[in-house]
């Protein structure tokens, strides 16, 4: 709580000169509106823009879900096969390198409008950092932890489950966790290619209408939403490898 | 009976089993294939020995000298079917080949790395052999527990790895390398990361455990002081391609303490084993 308080302070006074800023000054609220403005509007529409919240959450979880899984698993892949990881590693890695912003409207014209075109931009984006960082983890195991589970003729299960899984995980986390935030975005980003449900539709309209102060609620939510998603993994980091807790993670205790 | 009254009521294995051969290493050379070089790295030269039942046998030698490479050939680690290590002769444990040894887990390895799984708390790091083997007998936790008393780190038997220090964590490696009470304890260099005081602390309590357990112990170390004070046998080893460049047995008593190393017996074997180690260098 000690590390949280400046944390606030520093939020509540950035909003407070924000508002200051914008009276004194008399700025167009379709320029800049005010922070009581866009919260009061964030209360009145709420119950209408749940259902957008709801949208782009089905596409951040299901896209990352489909992203990390496929991530982990060519991750498994590349640790058995040689030539898999030599074939494939590099084409992973440039798929970071496409602008998914790009890739977007061709998945809107190949899939249409609904769900499924968005949670595979969301995946598309998810996937890179979870493959990277689980290869890293699967890669990074001791030479000697291997020669110990060999000299007690651990079956290639054993070693698999009792040592490299919890051995990466602290790994996959950290992939997981930059994947949480990238899967809304890529969810936002695809809702801008065409939609008609969503944070990333409601934020594009408001944007027609110049309607500034709807743009910032719809802004507002989807950071919302992304930190939401953060949180939540790393709190399931913190049950599931409780033993590096105590070594790391300052942000959130 | 408890451990405490197994210790006060020791006494020595009779002598006839104390003979017996427990690895027996005919004609065994070594080469490492490296990648770009077409000349093969020779690494161990026709060493023969023959390590006995119960015995604790120390093998030293130059740094890089194929020492560790050795422990790995007895433990069934390196073996001739592995595809950059051509491997001659014979090494037969218990009269079976060391893979066959490994699968039936004969052995007990404990390198210098402890290699402690940070998930597990130190029991179940000591238990993993155990689950490994799918060992499910009624003695399970009475055999972690003995050997955490034996090592002094009951009170430790909770804690996670990376609470411990690095001696106690050597203890917890050791407790593991002997949970399922194998007939070979492999030991590479486990205290050579350890300071001094630590050292000579874990080495006591090395001997101890030796004195009790009787597991014959393959030694390998850089410190001849180490060497001395524990072993009944020191093998030394010349530059790569090692040979044997002798096989000393050790004048010392069996019994050894605290005061074992400010003896004459002491000395004079440790500046015996010096000479002979430094003997090849001089003349060059």
């Amino acid at each position: 709580m000690k590390r949280l308080l400046p944390a606030l302070l520093f939020i509540v006074g950035f909003l407070c000169l924000w508002q200051l800023t914008v009276t004194i000054f008399a700025v167009p609220q379709y320029l800049v509106p005010k922070p009581t403005e866009i919260f009061a509007r964030l209360g009145s529409q709420f119950t209408t823009l749940l259902p957008h919240l709801y949208v782009t959450a089905l596409e951040s979880v299901g896209g990352f879900l489909l992203g990390s899984l496929a991530g982990i698993i060519l991750a498994m892949l590349f640790i058995r096969s040689k030539i898999i990881e030599l074939s494939v590693y590099p084409y992973a890695i440039a798929l970071n390198s496409v602008p998914v912003v790009a890739v977007a409207p061709l998945l809107v014209v190949w899939f249409g409008n609904g769900l499924l075109p968005k949670i595979l931009v969301a995946a598309i984006i998810s996937f890179f950092p979870v493959v990277v960082n689980t290869t890293k983890g699967l890669r990074s195991i001791d030479a000697e932890a291997f020669d110990l589970f060999d000299s007690l003729s651990a079956s290639r299960r054993q070693i698999f489950l009792k040592l490299q899984i919890p051995m990466c995980l602290p790994y996959l986390f950290a992939g997981l966790r930059v994947s949480s935030t990238l899967a809304v975005i890529g969810a936002i980003v695809g809702e801008f290619s065409g939609a008609d449900k969503g944070l990333g539709f409601y934020i594009l309209i408001s944007s027609y209408r110049l309607n500034t102060v709807d743009m910032f609620v719809g802004i507002l939510l989807s950071s919302a939403l992304g930190i939401a998603f953060f949180y939540l993994i790393t709190v399931l980091e913190k049950l599931l490898i409780p033993w590096k807790t105590s070594k790391k993670s300052e942000l959130f205790d | 009976m408890n451990l405490r009254e197994e210790i006060s009521q020791f006494k020595p294995a009779p002598h006839t089993e104390e003979a017996s051969v427990a690895v027996q290493i005919k004609q065994l050379s070594l080469s490492f294939s490296l990648q770009r070089s077409k000349e093969p790295l020779r690494v161990l030269d026709a060493i023969n020995l023959e390590i006995r039942n119960s015995e604790f046998i120390s093998i030293v030698g130059p740094s890089g000298c194929g020492k560790t490479s050795m422990l790995k050939i007895i433990g069934g680690i390196i073996k001739s079917d592995d595809a950059n290590a051509e491997l001659l002769g014979t090494v037969t444990v218990d009269g079976v080949t060391t893979v066959q040894a490994k699968a039936a887990r004969l052995f007990g390895f404990a390198f210098q790395n402890p290699v402690l799984l940070p998930w597990r708390t130190v029991r179940d790091n000591v238990e993993l052999p155990l689950e490994i083997a799918g060992y499910s007998g009624p003695d399970k936790t009475s055999r972690v527990s003995d050997l955490l008393e034996l090592m002094d780190i009951r009170g430790f038997a909770q804690s996670y790895p990376h609470e411990l220090s690095g001696g106690m964590q050597q203890r917890v490696n050791i407790a593991r390398a002997l949970v399922h009470q194998p007939k070979i304890l492999l030991m590479d260099e486990p205290f050579g990361a350890l300071d001094e005081i630590t050292r000579e602390k874990l080495n006591l309590a090395l001997y101890e455990l030796h004195r009790v357990k009787r597991t014959t112990i393959v030694f390998v170390t850089h410190s001849l002081r180490e060497a001395v004070f524990l072993s009944n046998r020191i093998l030394i080893l010349s530059k790569r391609p090692a040979k044997v460049k002798a096989l000393l047995d050790s004048p010392l008593a069996l019994k050894r303490d605290e005061n074992t190393q400010s003896g004459k017996p002491y000395l004079d074997f440790l500046s015996q084993v010096r000479n002979v180690l430094f003997q090849e260098e001089q003349k060059k």
